[in-house]
């Protein structure tokens, strides 16, 4: 029998998550079957329709509950069988249904365990079930948001420097005795992220992932801003708190409303000049595109050129940063390249998870 | 320790081939749901109306897999001596007989004489258990009882047969369990709990086309298509038994025995009972049968 260890805990407990939903709907699955289920995962193939099939026939035993099990499926997975959803809607918009691609893996498939290979993959190959799996994975994973140093300190218990004041106070209720010595720390603060997240046409496989990524950011507290681009810039916040089958549509609608077009430099002005009195030595921006812009190049590093005074750190991250023999040739990238603090690769589970990684380290 | 599963196959598609290569056309979900049982070693269980092709499957598999089909036909009323063992008492009274002739005369040796496994009658069972390596199929489960459905359970589960005067059987390896039902009876959950479930549906249109085309190769075409459709069309009829796949195929090959060169009313008169087993459905599809056909065209 395979051995269940291979699927790490925070991936486990995304999948266990699902068999919460299926209680939701009234399904009950025994113990053995969900045993049975997480087994029979780490057997199939996860691209196409096998994960869906393999959980039905695995989790369910009868008819009757296939229509329940569909519902928690779409809910948990905010994905169904292609012939339940409607059609696709034209270029340009956010397909809410990837159909995965064939995948030239070849003999090296089967080598790793699902999850590795799904961590391999490109995120533009994901069906929209693989991409919650692994946006799932990366909540588990990620950590609860980093604190860096400020320059103030407060008082505690232990720590470098002693507190004269403080400690005198004390010694004050033992009758002059330092029985209660007080120290200082720095203080530690969060940063205030700000993404920016590119949603014309040729981001559309990948921005639906990076929009995952930030709510798993956003669920885990990181204090964060979003907006997504195009023609115009728009404050997505909002939909950050909400669950991936309402959120996705809505994105997908704001993508419509850009027609496909990108104004890379327009768009980074129009954050400065909406946020610009907000940012600071605490804030970070990540920009998440491609890079492909149909504005002035000079725009962009000029916008970039102004936000990089104000923010401390500018991350750019690009699906196709990862790919063999990438180089920054789209116009509005290599415009970008002077001011950013890192081009970082976006392009698969494994190089989102090296950027959430990156963001831990952070200075 | 569990005796292992006896076979498995690579991937979901390893074993939509080996369907395909016993001419048995599959969904996906079902090469899933067969490929699971196999790795995992539990049982299937196969639900769906008669006659899409249930059984065929364990058969097909059995085929493919180049073991014996071992079959136990439910029925109401069925014992556990049908389904397990017996002991051949008609063999063992000669054996006393036999012995006593002998001189033997102790109780004790008499009766270690006559209860040895020569004596015993292997019921389907016990006999795939044996095998290990062999396609158990139980067919129409829904059929017996609550009380043999529990012992079902018992040696589902571990794959084990305790004879009081022998001792314990067990299987040297998993045979794959196909269980099928036709929910005359709602089946238990604990037997579902542990089962891969997969529910056949009457095949789509291309799929029944595949499949009239596999299993009657000789058959015209265009003529396959317009059996496939007119059947197609009648299970949305509301008949009380709508014909199944199997009953397309004797439809199709009923037309082919005849000679029909076209499907007509003329042609279709004599063979409506192949696909129509209920008198009131033949009725119905009579009276509907010139709009039927005309839709066809």
């Amino acid at each position: 029998m395979t051995d269940l260890r291979v699927l790490e805990t925070p991936l486990l407990q995304g999948l266990l998550g699902f068999v919460e939903a299926l209680r939701a709907e009234g399904l009950s699955p025994g113990q053995d079957q969900v045993q049975a289920w997480l087994q029979g995962l780490l057997s199939v193939p996860w691209e196409g329709d096998s994960f869906y099939l393999a959980s039905r026939a695995l989790l369910v035993g009868r008819k009757e509950d296939y229509a329940a099990f569909d519902r928690a499926f779409r809910r948990y997975f905010g994905w169904l069988r292609p012939e339940f959803l409607p059609q696709q809607k034209a270029l340009g918009s956010l397909p809410l249904l990837g159909q995965a691609e064939a995948e030239g893996e070849g003999a090296l498939r089967g080598a790793y365990s699902p999850l590795e290979r799904l961590l391999r993959r490109s995120l533009e190959s994901l069906t929209p079930g693989e991409a919650l799996v692994l946006a799932r994975f990366l909540l588990a994973l990620a950590f609860p948001p980093p604190r860096h140093p400020a320059r103030r300190r407060r008082r505690t218990q232990q720590g470098e420097r002693l507190s004269l004041p403080a400690t005198l106070r004390r010694a004050l209720r033992t009758g002059g005795e330092v029985l209660d010595p007080r120290f200082l720390k720095p203080k530690r603060q969060l940063y205030r992220y700000y993404a920016l997240l590119d949603v014309s046409g040729s981001m559309a496989p990948y921005a639906r992932i990076l929009f995952l990524l930030l709510q798993a950011l956003r669920r885990r507290g990181f204090p964060l801003e979003a907006f997504a681009f195009g023609t115009r810039l728009t404050r997505i916040t909002p939909l950050l708190p909400l669950p991936p089958q309402e959120a996705l549509p809505e994105l997908g609608r704001l993508a419509e409303d850009f027609a496909g077009g990108t104004r890379l430099g327009l768009s980074l002005r129009a954050f400065l000049e909406g946020e610009g009195r907000q940012l600071g030595r605490r804030s970070l921006l990540l920009v998440l595109s491609d890079g492909l812009d149909q504005g002035e190049p000079e725009e962009v590093g000029q916008a970039l050129k102004a936000l990089r005074r104000r923010v401390r750190r500018i991350y750019w991250l690009n699906p196709l940063a990862g790919l063999p023999g990438y180089s920054p040739l789209a116009r509005g990238m290599r415009a970008a390249l002077p001011y950013l603090d890192d081009l970082l690769p976006a392009g698969t589970g494994e190089e989102l998870l090296a950027f959430l990684r990156r963001l831990k380290n952070l200075p | 320790m569990d005796p292992r599963p006896a076979f498995t196959l690579e991937s979901p598609e390893a074993v939509a081939a080996l369907l395909e290569r016993g001419r048995y056309v599959a969904e996906e979900g079902l090469a899933v749901a067969i490929f699971l049982a196999l790795r995992l070693g539990r049982p299937i269980l196969l639900e769906g109306e008669p006659g899409v092709g249930k059984t065929e499957v364990a058969r097909v598999l059995a085929e493919g897999l180049g073991v014996p089909l071992v079959r136990l036909q439910c029925y109401e009323g069925l014992e556990l001596e049908q389904a397990l063992y017996e002991w051949d008492h008609a063999r063992q009274l000669l054996e006393i007989r036999l012995l006593e002739s002998m001189g033997e005369k102790d109780p004790a040796r008499l009766r270690a004489g006559v209860y040895r496994e020569e004596f015993l009658l292997k019921r389907p069972i016990l006999k795939a258990l044996e095998l290990g390596e062999a396609v158990l199929l139980i067919d129409e489960v829904d059929r017996t009882d609550e009380a043999f459905e529990a012992f079902l359970l018992e040696v589902l589960a571990d794959f084990q047969v305790t004879i009081p005067e022998i001792g314990t059987l067990r299987a040297k390896a998993r045979p794959l369990v196909v269980l099928t039902s036709n929910r005359t009876r709602e089946l238990h959950d604990a037997l579902r709990r542990r089962c891969v479930y997969y529910w056949i549906d009457y095949p789509s249109l291309e799929k029944e086309l595949r499949i009239v085309r596999a299993r009657l190769p000789e058959l015209p075409e265009a003529m396959a298509c317009k059996v496939v459709a007119l059947v197609q069309r009648t299970r949305q009829l509301g008949l009380l038994k709508p014909p199944g796949v199997a009953e397309t195929l004797d439809l199709a090959a009923s037309l082919l025995a005849l000679g029909a060169e076209d499907l007509t009313s003329q042609a279709l008169e004599p063979v409506l009972g192949a696909f129509l087993k209920a008198r009131e459905d033949a009725e119905k599809v009579r009276r509907a049968l010139g709009e039927l056909l005309s839709s066809l065209a």
